[in-house]
């Protein structure tokens, strides 16, 4: 995400658009110079400089924001406990589908070691279920982040040092769902998702109905790069993942190994990493080295969560 | 010129799968799209002559590129998106759709 290009200038001078304007260069700012520090710690942890540390599995309170339209679009509980459930699948390689994993690659199958559950205490201390939710006006949302404010139509998010935001709602433009890095803005930090793309029942429609979009876009938000890289269907972009074979584009729907591009023989691409883009049902696993970047990612921009974990006892979490 | 009507003023989305030999089309946030990982490229047309062309980003959300927009003669709109020019021929448009003449 490139902030700098999202700040509008301002179309007449006056005092209020000024100060919106130099507080949104700053902010773009502020921006750049996280996303520097994240990179090189993610370096750091790539090289071996730095060692993961990491003892004990983390558990990451979530939060689930349903910011729904119709009846229909408020999921249910069955469909939110659904979601969770694969994520603590996927992100623990416990995912039953990871034995489709070719063998070249079954020995960089990596568990994050990361949990998620419903948030049991909110913001001001007190019970909750870990959802929120709200009836809007809007038809659909986009990915300008309407959705993560309650003066917009959606709702606004809980603290990102301590919890994980998904909101829920339907997106326009057939997007499935979108994700903030690490390093940006708390207001909108975590994870949108469209409702028909997330957990396995309700309104969760195939392809994308076994939960993947959210692993994918958590991925994101743990400072996962797309396995193509970013630059389009070139063969120089990378993922900062040294484990991942080059690939050139993303893949979709239900590729067939191997699928040979940048000269990537024998194996071919890994189409079936989550953080490629394929169908639900194609992709089931994450690597080492993207471990070693999400290590770097919980001991740098996101040492919250251990901190908030390590103070918390499972009891009363 | 064209015929600019206030439908014209919203985000409007690729749709690829209706695309015809000489016409790229566009709808609406709401047309029922198969859903995608990848954002559909889109433009945005503002009232006053504000621009935004939209591409594929790194969290899957579209990267802005903004600009402006001014209506030429006949059915052509200039548009200028970051260092770029260029001429869109708006073939039909209506509050369902948009058709730019490829």
């Amino acid at each position: 995400m490139d902030t700098a290009d999202m700040v509008d200038p301002p179309v007449r001078r006056g005092c209020g658009s000024e100060d919106v304007h130099r507080r949104l260069l700053n902010e773009s700012l502020n921006y750049r110079l996280n996303r520097a520090a994240i990179e090189n710690l993610a370096f750091a942890f790539a090289t071996g400089e730095e060692q993961p540390s990491r003892a004990e599995v983390l558990t990451i309170p979530v939060v689930v924001h349903v910011v729904h339209a119709t009846d229909e679009q408020d999921v249910s509980e069955e469909q939110i406990d659904g979601q969770i459930a694969v994520l603590n699948e996927d992100f623990r390689a416990l995912n039953a589908d990871v034995k489709n994993v070719p063998p070249v690659w079954q020995g960089l199958v990596a568990d994050a070691r990361i949990e998620f559950r419903r948030a049991t205490v909110d913001p001001d201390g007190n019970p909750t279920t870990g959802v929120t939710r709200r009836r809007t006006t809007a038809r659909s949302f986009s990915d300008d982040d309407a959705v993560k404010f309650t003066a917009r139509g959606g709702a606004d998010a809980w603290p990102a040092d301590r919890y994980l935001n998904i909101w829920v709602c339907r997106l326009g433009g057939g997007l499935l769902g979108y994700a903030q890095f690490p390093g940006g803005p708390a207001a909108t930090d975590g994870v949108v998702i469209t409702d028909t793309g997330f957990g396995t029942t309700g309104t969760a429609a195939a392809p994308f109905n076994l939960g993947r979009t959210t692993t994918h876009e958590i991925g994101h938000w743990l400072n996962l790069f797309h396995i193509g890289g970013d630059d389009g269907t070139g063969c120089s972009g990378t993922d900062f993942v040294a484990d991942t074979p080059n690939q050139a584009g993303q893949n979709f729907g239900t590729p067939a190994f191997p699928s040979v591009t940048c000269n990537n023989g024998p194996d071919g691409d890994m189409f079936m990493n989550y953080m490629d883009y394929t169908d639900d049902s194609a992709m089931f696993m994450f690597t080492h080295g993207q471990m070693l970047r999400v290590e770097a990612c919980l001991a740098g921009p996101r040492q919250g969560l251990l901190t908030a974990a390590a103070a918390t006892t499972p009891a009363d979490g | 010129m064209p015929e600019v009507s206030p439908d014209l003023f919203r985000r409007w989305y690729r749709s690829f799968e209706e695309d015809t030999d000489d016409q790229a089309v566009y709808r609406p946030a709401d047309f029922p799209f198969p859903p995608s990982r990848a954002s559909r490229p889109s433009l945005e047309f503002r009232p006053g002559g504000g621009y935004v062309e939209y591409a594929a980003g790194a969290a899957d959300r579209a990267t802005p590129t903004r600009g402006s927009w001014e209506a030429e003669e006949d059915d052509a709109v200039r548009v200028r998106a970051g260092a770029g020019t260029r001429v869109l021929h708006i073939v039909a448009h209506d509050d369902q759709v948009l058709r730019i003449r490829k």
